[in-house]
């Protein structure tokens, strides 16, 4: 299914190097438009590393990230074009808490973009009610639960209409009971065509949402597949100790 | 960048000439048709401010001298170690200040006139202190003096350890001092003593009469001879013609004795004038002393009148303290800022420029930097028309260094996170600065900022050196003026206090403010400690 539709990300030799640590050690990974991929491995494998490299929040030390057809580089003056078109979530939501819900979410289009503010406002309320808060609209970040915040940052991250979107592990800061609230709203989107990468513990959710499941250790991808070949019938020995961990807990 | 150059000045500089305008002084005198004169105006009788209006002795005898030069006198009060710097750094064409006239400041360079009063040292002690008549018992004593006169001269040439000279930039303060029984005696001035044991110290007496001839002369600039000259030929007509007879009965209220006049004719050569140190003329010393202690309490007492009286003149003065700290927090919050994002993000040279600022006011003195801007700038050209503006730019410059530290905290403190977010949605690092990371800067600098400005507030006092007549220096002239310097100095706290409390209970209020909004608000940075 992955070979139909043109990749609309397509990493290829991809290396990271902190100082003496080489996180990343040559991932070669393509993403087709609607495909949502699920990102596991154990805590320092490199996940967030990956994702922060595909919209350069980290400077990759070797290789190519293509997306469409735009060379991502840290030369290419138009990266923050290419970053309005890659939405990102962060696992601390990172709001900004000086600005309302509402705030949040138009903050990009009006700053950015330059959409009108009436436009940005109507787009942005009806974002809010896609992620269930139209009543929160007004409300400060610190006026809102984990949960809550997580949502208002998945609205600002579609605010400019994305076409992938990044997801570090986005609900590993939240208390258990509002995981689900978070999951729901990617659910959702992975439902209307979203292409999406997530980086996650939360196998469950892989194996219901996810089309494929990369697991990465050691700065590689060991293995790849669908939820079902990963998550069930790993064939790698890492692959196989890292999931028994994370199982039995 | 400016900012840091001008503060190296001082140390890089000798202090040259910058005098293109053609001629000496006494052509530049007559070419702008004005004799500026430099004096310190808390030196009763001979300058000082009364209703904020300079007079004295040297006030009557400047406008006469300008007079006979055929220009008009303009009068720049200084703090008096200011008004020794204010030739060299050519704000002054003379000096009128009670200055006497001696072998150690000729060879400073400075060209005096013929001598135009005959005072002397005399010592003042408590009443009831017998110990004390004569030079020869200071010896063991501790003496206080004005700094940087030829009273504290005498003090040191009789061998008063060091550690025993208290040394006060006013007056009554020293004689305030000895009525504390902080030091034993004070010598200075008998014409400025006896006015000032006269009006509010009558717990103390002149003893030992005057133990050095002393002839106060005008000063100008080194080599400026024709000047002097100018000076002098004005100077001989005043005392012939009936003038100086009348100033002087004025403000000494004594006539002026023909040996008096004698004596200062026979100096009329001021190349021979030299202070003997060991003369004491001790003659008239008993009825002196006697004369001058009739029936005067002492003021030890809050006088509140005065306090009253001067009002006017108090809060004029805390209006141009109020103007500089307010213009000062303006600019210095610009320059702050931008010195701040400079430091966290231009390119690497301009960076170290900013630390290098930085570093230079955080570690020299701000007296320092002040005296730069309005003595050093003027040499290579740059120069202020108006005292309260160059205090307001010396003041501008250090507290930029300051507020640009208090900035780049606020900006490091907020979480990265912030900052990728912002870069995430497409922002650039303009837009993120501008519409993330600056807001939230704001509010979490906006306590340290209060702080700055109260100090500020009160660091403003050190502008009166360059002649800016604020809260401050109105207080040391009234204090000067009217002899009661607890008085004044306990109504000009009152002032700043009465400035500085709303500022200080508005600093809690917002801390306190920020503190619940922290508590919730700032929950990514709490998450990142814990993470
Ligand atoms: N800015 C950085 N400087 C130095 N080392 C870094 C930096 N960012 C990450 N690392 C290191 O790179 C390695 C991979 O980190 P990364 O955050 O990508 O792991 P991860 O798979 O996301 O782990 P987790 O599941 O804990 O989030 C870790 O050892 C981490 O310490
Ligand atoms: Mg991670």
């Amino acid at each position: 299914m992955t070979t139909q539709n043109p990749p609309i990300l397509a990493i290829q030799g991809l290396h990271k190097r902190f100082g003496d640590l080489e996180v990343l050690k040559g991932i070669d990974l393509s993403v087709a438009e609607g495909e949502v991929v699920g990102l596991i491995g154990p805590s320092g494998s490199g996940k967030s590393t990956l994702l922060r490299c595909i919209n350069h929040l980290e400077q990759p030390t070797l290789g190519r990230i293509q997306f469409r057809d735009t060379v991502i580089q840290e030369s290419d003056r138009n990266i923050n074009a290419v970053r309005t078109k890659i939405g990102m979530v962060f696992q601390r939501f990172n709001l900004f808490p000086h600005l309302t819900a509402l705030q949040n979410i138009m903050l990009a289009p009006c700053k950015v973009s330059g959409v009108p503010e009436a436009t940005a406002k109507k787009e942005a309320l009806a974002l809010l009610e896609q992620v269930k808060l139209a009543e929160k609209a007004d409300s400060f970040p610190a006026q809102l639960s984990g949960g809550q915040q997580q949502r208002v940052a998945i609205a600002r991250a579609l605010a400019l209409k994305p076409e992938v979107l990044l997801f570090d592990e986005p609900t590993s800061a939240l208390d258990p009971e509002l995981v689900g609230e978070v999951l729901e709203v990617m659910r959702d989107l992975a439902k209307r065509g979203s292409t999406m990468l997530i980086a996650t513990h939360e196998m469950g959710f892989c194996k219901e949402a996810a089309g494929r499941v990369l697991f990465l250790d050691g700065g590689v991808i060991v293995e790849q597949g669908t939820p079902q070949q990963v998550l069930e019938s790993p064939t790698e020995p890492r692959t196989r100790a890292f999931l028994s961990r994370v199982l039995n807990r | 960048m400016l900012f840091a150059l001008l503060c190296l000045l001082p140390i890089a500089a000798p202090v040259r000439s910058f005098a293109q305008n053609s001629g000496d002084a006494l052509d530049q005198v007559r070419a702008r048709k004005k004799l500026i004169i430099a004096t310190d105006a808390t030196y009763p009788p001979f300058e000082y401010k009364d209703g904020g209006k300079l007079m004295g002795f040297d006030v009557d005898l400047g406008n006469e001298i300008a007079k006979r030069l055929g220009v008009k006198a303009e009068w720049l009060p200084l703090e008096w170690t200011a008004v020794l710097g204010s030739l060299e750094a050519h704000k002054a064409d003379l000096i009128l200040s009670g200055m006497t006239i001696t072998e150690e400041r000729k060879k400073k360079g400075y060209t005096f006139s013929r001598p135009y009063f005959l005072s002397g040292q005399s010592i003042v002690r408590r009443n009831d202190d017998n110990s004390i008549n004569g030079l020869n018992d200071l010896k063991q004593k501790t003496v206080s003096v004005q700094d940087e006169t030829t009273g504290m001269y005498a003090v040191q040439k009789i061998g008063v350890p060091a550690n025993h000279i208290m040394k006060f930039d006013q007056l009554p303060e020293a004689l305030t001092d000895v009525r504390n029984h902080k030091s034993d005696a004070a010598v200075a001035d008998m014409p400025a003593l006896k006015r000032l044991v006269r009006m509010s110290f009558g717990d103390m007496q002149i003893v030992g009469g005057i133990v050095k001839d002393e002839y106060v002369g005008a000063a100008a600039r080194k080599g400026e001879t024709r000047l002097a000259q100018a000076i002098n030929e004005a100077l001989a007509q005043i005392m012939t013609d009936g003038t100086y007879a009348s100033i002087y009965k004025k403000w000494i209220q004594e006539p002026a004795t023909t040996r008096m006049l004698g004596k200062l004719d026979a100096m009329r050569d001021q190349g021979s004038v030299t202070v003997k140190d060991t003369e004491e003329i001790l003659s008239n010393a008993p009825t002196e002393s006697a004369a001058l202690n009739t029936g005067k309490a002492p003021g030890v007492s809050i006088r509140w009148n005065l306090l009253w009286n001067a009002r006017k003149l108090l809060l004029e003065g805390a209006k141009v303290t109020l103007i500089v700290t307010f213009f000062t927090l303006i600019f210095g919050a610009v320059a702050g800022l931008l010195i701040a994002l400079a430091r966290l993000s231009a390119p690497p040279p301009i960076r170290a420029l900013m630390v290098f600022y930085v570093e230079i006011v955080r570690g020299t003195p701000l007296l320092m930097q002040i005296y730069a801007i309005y003595f050093v700038l003027p040499a290579f050209g740059l120069s202020f028309d108006n005292p309260i503006k160059a205090g307001i730019a010396a003041l501008t410059l250090n507290a930029a260094a300051y507020i640009a530290e208090i900035f780049r905290a606020g900006i490091q403190s907020i979480d990265v996170g912030q900052m990728e977010a912002a870069r995430a949605l497409g922002l650039d690092y303009r837009g993120a600065m501008r519409w993330v990371i600056l807001p939230q800067t704001l509010r979490r600098v906006l306590p340290p900022l209060t702080n700055e400005a109260v100090a500020l507030l009160k660091d403003s006092s050190l502008v009166s050196v360059i002649s800016v007549t604020e809260l401050m220096r109105v207080g040391k002239e009234v204090a000067a003026n009217t002899a009661a310097p607890t008085t004044l100095y306990l109504g000009v706290g009152a002032i700043y206090l009465a400035m500085t409390l709303p500022l200080t209970s508005l600093v809690r209020k917002l801390e306190k403010t920020w503190q619940t909004d922290a508590g919730t608000g700032a929950r990514p940075t709490r998450r990142q400690k814990g993470a």
